[in-house]
Formats: C-alpha cells, sequence, structure tokens
C-alpha cells in the first residue's frame, strides 16, 4: 500500500481552514444537499409511508355492492393475502431463480471482460469497449421489444437459422423463458459493469501491477490475485445494484406477455402482480402491499451482500 | 415500482388538469369526453357542427384495458373527472360498484329502452339504476373467405358440427389449410362464445356474487374447441399477430370468429382481400339463431361529471343519432347499439368503406345483435379478469383439454380474486 501514499498530487491545503470558513462550509453543505433531500423526502420516503399506509386497508361491499366500496382497516390481511397468493409466491421464486442464474453470470462476465480490457492493446480497447457499452444506450423497452421479435416463432432469424441445422427453439415458453430474458438482461447491462469495474481498475496503482510481475507473475495470475482483490468493492456495487435490478424484473417479461405468443403470464413476477393490481383491478391497497414486500426483500438481500462485502474486506 | 406509481398518477393528474376550463357565461358549454373507441373524433366533430350551446372537446385515452380504465379511476379519485366516458359492457359492473361511473335514471332515459336490443340495455342497467347509453354493440358472426369456399366446394356451415365436418373437407382439399385462428389469448372471444352457447357465468340474482364456469354449455364449448385444436384443424395462435396476417393472406386461415368491428380490422390488416370476404351468422349448437356479444361500449357519466346535464345530451345523440352512426363510419366498422339506426349505418359503412360492400354484413349483425341472450352478466373486476383468463388459456390453450382445464381454473381464481376484493361470494 506504500505506492498509493507515493501518488502525486494528494498532498494539498487541508485542514488550513478557519472557524468561520467552516461554519460557511457547513451551509455550502447544507445548500447543496438540501435539495437532494428535499426531493428524496417527496418523492421517495413520502410515497414509500404512503404505500405502507395504503396496504393496511381494504374495500369492503355490501352484497354485490351496487352502493359502492367502504374502505377498511384490514390489519395485515393484505399481507397473508399476498403470502398466501399463488401468483406472489411463485413470481418471488422466479426472480429469485432468475437472479440466481443472473447475478453471478453477469457479474462473472463483466469482471472477465474488465480484465481483457485491462490487458488488451489499447487499440482494440476503444472498439470493445464501445461496443460492450452500446447495448446499455438503447432504452430497456426497446431491447425488449427486438429480443421479443428475434424470440418469435416464424419471424426470428434466429429461430429459421436454427430450424435450418434442426434445432428446435422455444424461447418464450416454459423452461425456455428464464434463459431468453438472462440473455437480454445481459446484454442490456454487461456494458455499464463493465464499464463500472474497468474504472476501478484503472484506479490500480501501475507501480502495484510492476511490482507482481517482477515477481514473476503472469498476467492471469496478476489478474486473479492482485487486480481482482482490489476492485472487490466495485464488484459489490455492481452485484448489489444487479440484485435490486432483478428483484424488480418487469419490463422484459412485460413484453413478453404481451406479445401473446408466450406463457408468460401477467402477474409472472411481483413487480408486474403489482402493477396488474394496481392498472388493470384499482386494487392498490394490494399493489401497495406487493411493493412493500418487495422492498423488504430487496432490503434483506441487500445487507446480507453488503454485510458479506464487508467482512470480507475487514479480513 | 412505488415511484411508477406516483408518476402514473401525477401524470393523470397533470392530463386531466388541462381541458376542463369553462366556455365564458354566454358562450357554449364546453365539456370534455373521454374515449379510445375508433370514430370518436369524427362523431365530436359532427356533434360541433350540429350544436351551438354544447360544444366536446375529445381526449383520445389509451384503450380501456391497456391503461384507459386506470386514468378514468383515477381521474374520478382525484375529482378531475370528464363530464363523459365510454366504458365497455364487461367493465359497466366494476365501474358501478367502485363508484366510477353514476346512476343516470334521473335523465328519463328509460323512454330509451325500446332502441336497443334488451341484452344491451339489461347490461347498462345494474342493480335499480340506469348507468348508460349504449352506443355499440359487437354480435358475433362468421367472416368466411366466399372466393377459397367456392374454390373448395365449400358451404357457409349453419352449426358447429358443420363447421367442424367443412374444416375436414378443407383439409382433404388443402393440407396446410385450417378452417380457423383461435386466439390462444383472446378472453372477449372465449366469453362470447360461451354466452352464444347458453352459459351465464356471473350471477348476482341472489343478492351475492356466483360464478360458474363448468356448466354443460361452456364445457360443450370449450370441448369443442380442445378437440379442433388437438386434431389439428384450426391453428391456435395471437389473432392479428404476424403469423395470423401472413395466414390470411396465404389463404391458409379461411375464417375469422368476428363481429362487424372486425371489418375495419380486416381493412387494414390485409387491405389486399377486398371483396374476398363474406359474412354469415356464426354456427350455433342447435341450428336456432343464436350469437354473443365480443366488444361494444357504452356512453357513461363518471363520478364528479362537471357538466352532466350537457354530458347526457351529447350521449344521448352518440347513441341514438344517425348523424353520430354516419360520423364514424368512415373509422369504424362497430355496429350501433340502435338497432333502429342499423340500415343508417349499412348505407354510411358501404359507401365510406368500400372494404365491406357485397359482405351482407348489415343483415347478418342486426339479426345476431338481436339473437343475443339477456341473461348473461359480468363480473366486478373483468380488465383483471379478462387478464387472468388469458394468462390461463395462453398457457393451456394448445395442450389436451387445455381450454377446459384453463376455464375452470379461471373460476378459482375469479372466486378468490372477489373474496379477497371485499365482495361477497356464495360460490
Amino acid at each position: 500500500m506504500a505506492s498509493i501514499t507515493g501518488t502525486p498530487g494528494r498532498t494539498g491545503t487541508k485542514g488550513k481552514g478557519t472557524a468561520a470558513t467552516r461554519g460557511g462550509r457547513r451551509g455550502g453543505v447544507l445548500l447543496l444537499l438540501g435539495p437532494f433531500f428535499a426531493l428524496f423526502t417527496f418523492t421517495y420516503i413520502g410515497p414509500m409511508l404512503y404505500a405502507l399506509w395504503l396496504s393496511f386497508f381494504r374495500d369492503r361491499y355490501d352484497g354485490i355492492g351496487w352502493d359502492g366500496p367502504q374502505r377498511v382497516f384490514a390489519g395485515f390481511h393484505n399481507y397473508a393475502r399476498a403470502l398466501t397468493d399463488e401468483q406472489f409466491l411463485q413470481g418471488t421464486g422466479r426472480v429469485l431463480l432468475y437472479g440466481v442464474i443472473y447475478v453471478p453470470l453477469l457479474i462473472a462476465l463483466s469482471a472477465l471482460f474488465a480484465l481483457l480490457l485491462d490487458t488488451a492493446i489499447t487499440a482494440g480497447r476503444r472498439f470493445f469497449q464501445t461496443v460492450l457499452f452500446l447495448p446499455h444506450i438503447v432504452p430497456g423497452l426497446i431491447a425488449a421489444i427486438v429480443w421479443v421479435y428475434l424470440y418469435t416463432p416464424g419471424l426470428s432469424p434466429i429461430i429459421d437459422a436454427l430450424d435450418a441445422i434442426g434445432v428446435q427453439a422455444d424461447f418464450l415458453n416454459g423452461g425456455g423463458v428464464l434463459g431468453s430474458l438472462v440473455n437480454i438482461a445481459v446484454w442490456q447491462s454487461l456494458g455499464f459493469n463493465v464499464v463500472l469495474i474497468y474504472v476501478a481498475l484503472q484506479a490500480i496503482p501501475k507501480a502495484t501491477i510492476e511490482a507482481a510481475r517482477i515477481d514473476g507473475a503472469g498476467e492471469i495470475r496478476t489478474a486473479f490475485s492482485v487486480k481482482l482483490p482490489q476492485v472487490f468493492p466495485a464488484v459489490m456495487v455492481a452485484t448489489l445494484f444487479t440484485i435490486i435490478g432483478s428483484l424488480q424484473l418487469f419490463t422484459e417479461p412485460q413484453i413478453m406477455s404481451a406479445s401473446g405468443n408466450s406463457s408468460v403470464t401477467s402477474t409472472w413476477t411481483p413487480n408486474m402482480l403489482a402493477y396488474s393490481a394496481a392498472f388493470n383491478s384499482n386494487d392498490y391497497h394490494y399493489a401497495a402491499t406487493v411493493s412493500v414486500l418487495i422492498a423488504v426483500l430487496a432490503g434483506v438481500l441487500s445487507f446480507a451482500v453488503t454485510t458479506f462485502a464487508n467482512r470480507r474486506s475487514a479480513r | 415500482m412505488l415511484r411508477r406509481i406516483v408518476a402514473a398518477a401525477a401524470s393523470v393528474l397533470m392530463l386531466a388538469s388541462c381541458g376542463l376550463a369553462d366556455g365564458g357565461a354566454d358562450g357554449p358549454t364546453e365539456i370534455t369526453y373521454w374515449s379510445w373507441v375508433a370514430g370518436s373524433q369524427e362523431i365530436v366533430d359532427r356533434f360541433n357542427a350540429t350544436h351551438d350551446d354544447i360544444q366536446v372537446n375529445f381526449e383520445q385515452i389509451p384503450a380501456g384495458t391497456s391503461g384507459g380504465y386506470s386514468k378514468m379511476f383515477n381521474a374520478v379519485r382525484a375529482g378531475r373527472a370528464p363530464d363523459v366516458a365510454t366504458v365497455e359492457y364487461p367493465q359497466m359492473p366494476g365501474f358501478v360498484t367502485q363508484n366510477v361511473i353514476q346512476p343516470i335514471t334521473r335523465y328519463g332515459v328509460e323512454d330509451l329502452a325500446g332502441e336497443y336490443p334488451e341484452w344491451a340495455w339489461r347490461q347498462a342497467a345494474l342493480g335499480d339504476e340506469v348507468y348508460g347509453l349504449p352506443k355499440d354493440v359487437a354480435p358475433t358472426v362468421l367472416f368466411y373467405r366466399s372466393d377459397l369456399f367456392e374454390e373448395y366446394g365449400l358451404q357457409p356451415p349453419t352449426t358447429w358440427d358443420e363447421y367442424r365436418a367443412t374444416a375436414e373437407q378443407l383439409q382433404e382439399r388443402n393440407p396446410e389449410a385450417a378452417i380457423t385462428t383461435f386466439s390462444t389469448a383472446d378472453a372477449g372471444l372465449v366469453s362470447s362464445l360461451a354466452w352464444q352457447a347458453g352459459a351465464d357465468w356471473f350471477d348476482t340474482s341472489t343478492g351475492t356474487w356466483a360464478l360458474e364456469t363448468d356448466d354443460p354449455a361452456t364445457t360443450r364449448m370449450t370441448e369443442y374447441w380442445d378437440g379442433l385444436i388437438a386434431d389439428g384443424l384450426v391453428n391456435a395462435e395471437p389473432t392479428y399477430a404476424e403469423k395470423h396476417i401472413n395466414d390470411l393472406n396465404a389463404g391458409t386461415s379461411l375464417t375469422l370468429l368476428a363481429a362487424p368491428w372486425s371489418a375495419a380490422n380486416l381493412s387494414r390488416f390485409v387491405p389486399e382481400l377486398a371483396g374476398k370476404w363474406g359474412v354469415a351468422p356464426l354456427p350455433t349448437w342447435d341450428g336456432q339463431p343464436r350469437a354473443g356479444n365480443y366488444g361494444g361500449s357504452v356512453m357513461t357519466l363518471p363520478v364528479g361529471s362537471p357538466h352532466p346535464d350537457e354530458a347526457m345530451e351529447f350521449a344521448r345523440w352518440v347513441s341514438t343519432s344517425p348523424d353520430a352512426v354516419e360520423a364514424a363510419s368512415t373509422m369504424s366498422t362497430a355496429f350501433p347499439a340502435n338497432v333502429n339506426l342499423a340500415d343508417a349505418w349499412g348505407a354510411a359503412t358501404e359507401a365510406a368503406m368500400p372494404y365491406v360492400q357485397g359482405m351482407n354484413l348489415t343483415a347478418v349483425a342486426r339479426e345476431a345483435a338481436l339473437s343475443i341472450d339477456p341473461a348473461w352478466e359480468w363480473g366486478p373486476d373483468m380488465t383483471n379478469g379478462f387478464q387472468r383468463l388469458n394468462d390461463r388459456t395462453g398457457a393451456a390453450v394448445g395442450s389436451p383439454g387445455g381450454l377446459t382445464a384453463a376455464l375452470r381454473r379461471w373460476h378459482d381464481d375469479m372466486l378468490d380474486e372477489m373474496r379477497q376484493r371485499g365482495y361477497e361470494v356464495t360460490g
């Protein structure tokens, strides 16, 4: 670690401020962070509390209900409903399974490509960086539509080509669906995560790499034993984002479901269930309940990942 | 997710707040009309040109089940309701129980009951009140390729047994061809076929909700289609999708289970087939005329409608005036709910849309509209109900007994959902 202190440009004019400027700085911090917290409260904390509040109520009708609903306090009824709802449980199972396949795959590929970029010759580097990043620029919705087109029998050149060599592929039904979704997500997110890890790799002091080389480590050994441990925090951040993202799986299966060619239902993931409850059934109480449960699950998983990461870096 | 909901709610508020401005004290009253039904703009233009005291602002909203109903629901909750809006028949009970639309009985509309087929009126009159004026209806009919039927020496079948026999003859003459494409995810069609068969899924007569989908009529219908699909006599695929359009053009999907509105669809999707379609009554189970309903909409007053009197005048005009029917005919072939306007509709539609000429659509549709069973009722949450039915059929149709099984599962889904939503359900 001695090399870090040797990096030029880190010895500045720290610690020279007077009490007055420190007070001014505090005002500045408030001025700069204030708008963020105001917006954060208004657009994030507020709606979350509102959703939580909604989730404890339900409608009740007399008989057929021609006289309209009465809103009544529901206690944990909506939570009990969700936790016994086949759609919610299956949907949660699906996104967890999806995450188990997608997260390690994406992170491993991202790390691999980042390491390759870091070692590749400069000429090719810029080209591959751009190519890898391009899919990330395509809006998720458009990407989903394009991929569903490529997955649809009778339209897809890929299926035609596979057919020609005698392979029957069904990307939109049964067990194939999960793989199809993982494929879209990897295609879409790989570039971003590669850049995330690649930037961290760039921050590794050259001296460290040189030291490894002088000690006789080859490219592969350097990559896995020197570079990768140094970018561990970046890899963890990428993992965290990816886990939360995979719990919120929505756009791609929604497009698949809407295509009418697929066994993906309108409530295939918890997010789709919440969407359907809110916008097909006008049942905001249940939609809020499902949303709160997704948030809790994401919170628990995030906590587990950060705890693991902290323990790992403390070692 | 939360952010998405808030954003959607915010955009609904913003959209709703536009266009609610009143005219001056002496000028015409301006009212807002929300719909997505084809031809609405043309109807509004005609109304505005012929009326001085009321001017209608038409606002195109997304199709009901693609967000339009959600928009209406939220607008009413937010106190920003439009003056008048269209609702489809299946959504009427849910919009009444959820307090989205209001009774219009006090406007003396009961005098109009005789203008519409009994079933259409009963779908708009729920509990002890009338909640809307039927605008258009969609009696099921059979579109068939008259040119290919002639080429293969086939006759339009009048019973479902004959329909199957026709399908078999067709395959003997052209193994590539199927008698029709049966949608794997069209809850509206499946319900209309059950309706035609004599089923009555939902029932409110006991004062609580009841639902039955394994009655003999429904089962006969589902087993029939499961059989046709299993024997490869029909294609089980999404309709109006790329594959279906290709099959229509190639002459390998020869009939369409349809309603009058389908003519405008066909003219858009397969314009090359102009003059090659005939229309016949949908085959029936016993040879007696009987249709189901497969679409259509009702003019309704949302709760909180700012100008209910003017809105009612407009709604009444849309639902009963030959002018309105004629204005829409350039854009739509939806059949008027007011069957007395059928001839005016037929003349206007044939003039505006050469595609429907020579189909004999008017006479067949009129007959069909008058042969629909008035007993059929819809459930309290059909936007979700149709979605769930599409989920069930999409997953099951094509496998042995798929449609039959899908409807039984859907029955359990719906009962559970109605209970969870707080309705009283008996079974």
